[in-house]
């Protein structure tokens, strides 16, 4: 199935999957700024993701203990605040991920013949 | 230019202004301190300073953002502060008394009376509840974990002060229940005042500035 890295997901689906994924964006290119993370999540074809939908939500990783986060000089401009995932946050996004993969395979099953028919 | 619209020109030149200053008034109304806003409108400046879209497109607007941020704010209690809630608490103690025992004397038609010890330990108990809230934090979260709690809480304060006052004997401070009534509203009006008062011109933006991170 052909994926467009600008198309725009429904907003539901977005919030289901969206702590998940930053997760493990973070973990896989840490450490990284706020902006720099929507880059990479739209990169991977999840579409634009506005500040007012990631920032709090980096907020609640952080007083949950899932990232530490520190403020590093800017190149040439503002200084940014990088994230990265702690050892609580590692092991919540492997448990979330297992469990997302499992969420995955019973809604495509369920969905399965659905899409073979349009 | 006020000194808030200089600040943000200074450190959040790819914020618009009007927005930065919606969400420094809504972060300010919800408890936030000076260093909490500037690190929150800092991380936006940053955004927008790489994205180049405007902060209205890609924060949305302002007040409710504010609100997505759940900024971690509680009381900050310092001397000022507990001094503060001690004497607040003295103050209603004394006045809810007066007006409830002038009224209940009024009522019963009987002399408005009460022990000036009792009162006067019941001040005392009062203060020291209030001065001693720095403490509370764990235990008033398992104590008043419920509005049940809560209410068995209140009720429980209200029985041991009141039974302070039955049982107290001793020289007692007796007034027409009139004058009780009118002593103690006046007391807490009076107290009314002061708290609008000094929250008017109580602490400022220029009390705590936004304190923006470096590094």
């Amino acid at each position: 199935m052909e994926t467009s890295h600008t198309q725009e997901w429904p907003a539901q689906w977005l919030r289901g999957a969206l702590a998940l994924c930053a997760l493990s964006v973070i973990d896989s290119h840490a450490p990284l700024h706020g902006y720099a993370i929507t880059q990479h999540l739209s990169a991977a074809g999840l579409g634009s993701i506005g500040g007012g939908t990631l920032y709090p939500l980096l907020g609640r990783f952080e007083r949950d203990g899932l990232v530490g986060a520190e403020w590093v000089a800017g190149d040439n401009g503002p200084a940014k605040k990088v994230y990265t995932l702690t050892d609580r946050g590692r092991e919540r996004l492997h448990d979330d991920a297992k469990r997302w993969r499992h969420f995955s395979q019973t809604t495509n099953a369920l969905i399965a013949r659905k899409v073979e028919r349009a | 230019m006020s000194s808030l619209k200089r600040t943000l020109e200074v450190n959040t030149p790819h914020v618009d202004p009007e927005w930065a200053q919606g969400a420094v008034a809504e972060l300010r109304q919800r408890g936030a301190d000076g260093a909490q806003i500037g690190a929150a409108l800092l991380e936006v400046e940053s955004h927008l300073a790489e994205s180049g879209a405007t902060a209205a497109d890609s924060f949305g607007h302002p007040t409710e953002y504010a609100a997505a941020l759940d900024l971690p704010v509680g009381v900050k209690w310092t001397p000022s502060k507990v001094i503060g809630a001690a004497a607040v608490g003295i103050v209603v103690y004394l006045g809810g008394t007066l007006a409830y025992t002038g009224v209940l004397a009024g009522i019963t038609e009987a002399e408005a009376q009460l022990p000036i010890l009792g009162l006067a330990f019941g001040l005392v108990l009062v203060g020291a509840t209030a001065a001693s809230m720095p403490y509370w934090k764990g235990p008033l979260r398992v104590i008043l974990g419920t509005p049940v709690r809560w209410v068995v809480a209140v009720v429980s304060l209200g029985a041991v002060l009141g039974a302070v006052l039955l049982l107290a004997s001793g020289p007692q401070l007796t007034l027409a229940p009139a004058a009780m009534v009118f002593a103690g509203l006046l007391i807490l009006a009076s107290l009314g005042l002061i708290v609008f008062a000094v929250r008017r011109i109580g602490k400022q933006p220029h009390d705590d500035p936004l304190r923006f991170p470096s590094v």
